[in-house]
């Protein structure tokens, strides 16, 4: 199996170590963006197979983030899954993963096996 | 604004800092608490201490909002009494003191006893704790933070000069207005944590002073807060 390549990007430097050492353990290879800006500078170098988003990060949304990363066809095969405090009323949901073929959303405080478990099987 | 809308934007605020700051500071809290069963000692002492660091944090918020809401109390004007600000600030400084200490920050306290004179409430001591918690929160190790007061006839200023970062021209005005920038707050996230200066402000406009911030000439920040002396 080759090994998964990740980009986790997030505001709160607890939350990142925390995700890095989840991720790795589960043997990702692993890089963390501490927001939009320092995700596309990354990506320069690094191609992942997913990229998980924080959505609330000040400078640039998770959503500029987003709609930026759509614009580029070069994302295409990367999946994208966002991690939010925010809970969304299902049907916004619902479309809010459509416009921007998302592949996951969770909602924080998470759960660890559930947050893994779904990112890997949508990796397949 | 009425006071039914500043009661409403009062309202929303709160919903938005349980909403993002404390579910983000439980996320920690859980998913490091959930690595702690299994981890070795070493681990354990790093995951133990963001434990703690982020259930303080939750603990400082619920601090925060409650004075906040203490500030909405239209009684607080008829409980103003004589103040002297060294005998407010030097209990801060004391209390200050360790935390500075980690960082090998000295805090130079230069407030004379009996100089700086003004009517208030005992509980703008917490914008002062604000300004010093934060000066040593920005400061890098070993940099010294000054505590002192400048005289202005009628008025006088407290200054809190530290030599961290400094605050880039674009922020000067907005990291006081939290409160006011509640939509933006929910779109984009925060800059900066906490309520601290938006309270900082409310606080002083009630003494009828002002708040703001300088650039240090040397590098850094100068928090300046100016209140009216009493007359007596």
């Amino acid at each position: 199996m080759n090994t998964k390549k990740i980009i986790l990007v997030d505001d709160d430097e607890d939350i990142l170590g925390l995700l890095q050492i989840i991720f790795a353990e589960k043997g990702f290879e692993v890089k963390t963006a501490a927001g939009g800006e320092q995700l596309f500078q990354i990506r320069g170098t690094f191609v992942p197979d997913a990229i998980l988003l924080d959505m609330m990060m000040p400078k640039m949304s998770g959503e500029a983030v987003l709609q930026k990363i759509r614009e580029d066809r070069a994302y295409d095969k990367i999946k994208i899954f966002f991690l939010s405090v925010l809970i969304l009323p299902e049907d916004q949901l619902d479309t809010f993963q459509k416009k921007y073929k998302v592949s996951g959303y969770f909602n924080k405080p998470f759960i660890k096996n559930e947050l893994i478990n779904n990112i890997l099987n949508a990796l397949g | 604004m009425s006071e039914l809308e500043y009661s409403n934007r009062l309202k929303d605020l709160f919903t938005s800092i349980m909403d993002h700051d404390i579910k983000n500071y439980l996320t920690s809290i859980l998913g490091y608490s959930t690595l702690l069963s299994h981890s070795s000692s070493g681990d354990a002492q790093t995951y133990s201490r963001i434990i703690e660091e982020n259930a303080k944090k939750i603990n400082d918020l619920i601090t925060d909002v409650r004075t906040f809401s203490q500030i909405q109390d239209a009684d607080l004007a008829k409980k103003m009494a004589a103040q002297d600000l060294s005998r407010l600030v030097k209990p801060v400084v004391d209390e200050l003191k360790s935390k500075a200490e980690k960082k090998q920050i000295e805090l130079k306290l230069d407030i004379p006893p009996g100089r700086y004179r003004f009517d208030g409430l005992s509980l703008i001591s917490e914008v002062f704790r604000n300004l010093v918690d934060n000066a040593i929160k920005y400061s890098g190790r070993g940099a010294p933070v000054e505590i002192y007061a400048e005289d202005r006839g009628d008025k006088f200023v407290f200054c809190v000069k530290d030599q961290g970062a400094g605050v880039p021209a674009a922020y000067k005005e907005t990291i006081f207005n939290r409160f006011e920038r509640l939509d933006y707050h929910i779109k984009e996230g925060i800059e900066g944590s906490g309520l601290g200066l938006a309270i900082a402000r409310a606080l002083t406009a009630l003494h009828h002073g002002k708040i703001w911030v300088e650039d240090n000439p040397t590098g850094g920040a100068i928090f300046k807060v100016e209140l009216p002396r009493s007359r007596a």
